[in-house]
């Protein structure tokens, strides 16, 4: 009966929102998180197109940066890292520190002694990498400049 | 037959399947090898093995009603047999066959697809290298491998009141990586929903409710969740270590990737994102015992409570929402500076961009990163859209970046009390209740979770989120037993005025009361009553904090006591609370007036304190009105772990 009583109240109440379970899951895929303007709900959701065919645990995301279990390949690793979080990091980096910053230096390999010199280098060139608001650039921009270290 | 069809392959085919046939039988099954495997079965019978409490759980089986055995999961691939969702018996005999497996690749072998079934039929039924020779898993490795996980923790996204399905918050479990050194955004997470299709709205919820849609459990990269929660949804993350050994982990890997072939039917109110995460944490660490506790609804906030009560003691982590950390950093600001953020983030940015020119360095930095966060959550507040967000980050951003390093803000928000610190979701109360012709006695209850009257101590501040909660009422001068209130849901959602923000209060409620303006005998005017409401808030620091609020609202009641039985209105709602040490008090009165239906007016209002007597046990004088009738009312009220 308890049951019964909350199901009517969520029904009632909510009946005309978005009852949203949860957002699924989402993920991996260059091109994928694209920001669609004021549909928060769409941001992190609408990369799967629904295929849930797990084969292993995870999810199939069958987007080209995510490996059969559900997890970042890791040769798109930084790719995905940047275009999930473009504005954070866009933020970081012109801050100079930050996490998504050393985050991202952990994934171009440098340890914690010697993340200055990546934070510094991208910091320098903020208008090259993020100007475009566009992650691809940003990676290719990304790319380019470690390699000049 | 058998001579019939290969009589009909033509040679070169024949060929083939000969080779075929010769490559299978590398691994032939041997006699002494099929006396093995008859042997296990023959133990497995002998003792039941079938009915171990681990397998059973292993698997999720269910008693049934007519007293077989029923597993959770609807995947068939979750099972080796045909029929292992009904039978746990069968299962095993095929896992045992399983040890036999004959094909050339280890990846595709039962064991390799559920290894901690087989780790745990390995151990029980003693099984020698000779019999079955240790499989080399070559996908669970290199995903093993992946998350290299060296500790494990509980996140608990805390409630939401702007949407609706995550009122209650939202648990998932955090994979470390072996040494990380800070950058833990890198982790993944273990984390169990829904996959809801398209549908939206009434038929989403029904869905939801009857469990139509299947839950899955995924590996979500850690920075994901954090956009999703952090940013998005603007909510605290809290992280509680579950203080597992390696071995622990090691099986939660284990299971986890078996896991991965199942899929469970998703229960908004049992079993749901939170509720899953308990057996699954069971079998990791089966001294927790988590799964027995919960039955009928499970809310996020209680499964955390639940695991930070089993676990040891241990440090909180806690990441405060993106306005959290706008809020501390305009804290740091001048007035004149909170003015400069301001009009770079909504007023003429390129007018305040020249005279910040003039600021020293590191104060022109801070007002920058300040605006850019600031712009940041009006974009993920819906506040603004994507193109403006880029237009005004971008020049800011841009003036930031040739400042270097600047030291701007140390520290970080303060870090508010942790949902340990909460009382429990439940509550019941009994109460004696002075009417004017005499006395009535009252038994309450309420399903979950806070008014605005309880102590907000690690739940939402300002909010009254109210699920199930009824008062039943004996009164003994006209013998009656009745209910005097019956709340299917009451949310309310105040947000002082603040002009960074710009957030209406509201709430809405539906539920059974009684309408007293009626003019009938007590307990005889039960309405069907829904209504919603929308106004302002304002804060009050000195000096006692003070939340003053003014809602319009629209009213709508259905019920027999009224005139043609029902009516339609609108009208205003005002009211302050104060707290001040354990004591927190409210005054609140309404006005509505009815255009459609019964038209007499309602005028109701209630001023009452609370008494905060220990986490779980408060104290209540309330003094109500309602059309004539007026009444005083003490109660005590103990919150209780959901039964």
């Amino acid at each position: 009966m308890k049951k019964v009583l909350l199901s009517v109240a969520a029904v009632v109440a909510f009946g005309a929102s978005a009852f949203a379970g949860d957002y699924g899951s989402a993920g991996c895929g260059l091109g994928s998180l694209a920001f669609k303007e004021n549909d928060m709900t769409q941001i992190l959701a609408a990369t799967t197109n629904g295929t849930f065919a797990s084969q292993t645990f995870g999810i199939t995301f069958g987007t080209s940066n995510c490996n059969s279990k559900g997890m970042v390949k890791m040769s798109m690793a930084r790719e995905s890292f940047i275009e999930a979080n473009y504005k954070d990091l866009s933020r970081d980096v012109a801050s100079g520190k930050g996490e998504y910053v050393t985050n991202l230096a952990k994934l171009y390999g440098f340890t914690p002694d010697n993340t200055g010199k990546f934070t510094e280098l991208l910091q320098k060139n903020h208008g090259t990498i993020f100007a475009a608001n566009n992650a691809k650039v940003a990676v290719n921009e990304i790319n380019r400049l470690v390699g000049t270290l | 037959m058998k001579h019939k069809w290969a009589g009909r392959i033509k040679p070169p085919a024949c060929f083939l399947f000969l080779l075929l046939l010769l490559a299978v039988s590398a691994r032939a099954i041997t006699p002494e090898l099929e006396l093995r495997r008859l042997a296990f079965r023959q133990a497995a019978l002998k003792a039941s093995v079938w009915n171990d409490p681990y397998w059973l759980r292993l698997l999720y089986y269910e008693k049934s009603l007519l007293g077989g055995y029923k597993s959770v999961s609807t995947n068939n691939n979750f099972f080796l047999s045909k029929w292992g969702s009904i039978s746990p018996k069968l299962e095993l005999e095929a896992a045992l066959d399983g040890l036999f497996f004959l094909g050339e690749n280890d990846d595709d072998s039962p064991e390799c697809r559920f290894p901690e079934r087989y780790r745990w039929l390995r151990a029980k039924f003693g099984v020698r290298e000779s019999d079955s020779p240790a499989k080399v898993c070559k996908s669970f490795e290199e995903w093993k491998a992946g998350l290299d996980t060296e500790s494990v923790g509980l996140l608990f996204a805390a409630g939401y009141l702007n949407n609706p399905s995550t009122l209650y918050g939202h648990t998932f479990l955090r994979l470390h990586k072996r040494g990380a050194e800070g950058a833990d955004l890198l982790d993944y997470t273990v984390n169990y929903a829904a996959n809801a299709g398209a549908e939206n709205g009434l038929f989403f919820a029904i869905k939801g409710l009857v469990g139509a849609y299947p839950g899955q459990f995924s590996t979500i990269p850690y920075y994901l969740k954090i956009q999703e929660y952090h940013n998005i949804e603007n909510r605290d993350l809290w992280e509680f270590p579950l203080n597992l050994t390696t071995e622990e982990i090691d099986r939660l890997l284990r299971h986890g990737w078996e896991l991965g072939k199942a899929s469970f039917p998703y229960l908004f109110f049992t079993r749901n994102c939170s509720w899953q995460l308990m057996p699954l944490l069971d079998i990791v660490k089966p001294e927790l015992d988590l799964s027995r506790r919960f039955h009928l609804w499970v809310i996020p906030s209680d499964t955390t409570k639940a695991v930070i009560e089993s676990s040891p003691a241990a440090e909180a982590g806690w990441r405060p929402s993106l306005w959290k950390t706008v809020e501390w950093k305009r804290s740091q600001l001048t007035e004149d500076e909170k003015a400069s953020v301001l009009e770079l983030a909504r007023g003429d940015q390129g007018e305040e961009l020249r005279k910040l020119d003039e600021a020293i360095p590191a104060r022109k930095a801070a007002v920058l990163e300040t605006a850019v966060d600031y712009l940041s959550w009006r974009f993920y507040a819906r506040q603004i859209g994507k193109l403006e967000l880029d237009i005004r980050t971008d020049p800011l951003l841009a003036e930031r970046a040739p400042l270097g390093q600047q030291v701007t803000f140390i520290g970080g928000p303060e870090r508010p009390a942790s949902i340990a610190e909460a009382h429990e979701s439940m509550r019941l109360g009994a109460g004696l209740v002075s009417l004017k012709k005499g006395p009535a006695y009252e038994i309450r209850g309420r399903f979950a979770l806070q008014d605005l009257l309880d102590d907000p101590t690690g739940y939402l501040p300002d909010a009254a989120l109210e699920m199930g909660s009824f008062r039943l009422r004996a009164e003994p001068r006209y013998n009656r037993l009745y209910m005097q209130e019956g709340k299917l849901v009451k949310v309310m959602s105040l947000n002082p005025w603040d002009d960074w923000v710009r957030r209406p209060s509201w709430e809405i409620s539906a539920g059974i009361e009684q309408a007293d303006e009626a003019g009938r005998q007590s307990g005889r005017a039960a309405v069907w009553a829904m209504n919603a409401g929308s106004g302002l808030a304002a804060e009050v620091k000195a000096p006692i904090r003070q939340v003053w609020y003014l809602l319009a609202e629209a009213d709508s009641a259905f019920g027999p006591a009224l005139d043609k039985s029902w009516r339609a209105g609108a009208g205003l709602k005002a009211g302050v609370t104060a707290e001040t040490g354990q004591l927190r008090t409210l005054i609140e009165a309404r006005y509505i007036g009815y255009i459609l239906g019964d038209t007499r007016p309602l005028w109701a209002g209630t001023a009452a304190a609370s008494l905060k007597l220990n986490q779980n046990t408060s104290a209540r004088l309330e003094f109500a009105w309602r059309g004539k009738v007026r009444e005083l009312g003490l109660y005590f009220h103990q919150f209780v772990f959901p039964p």
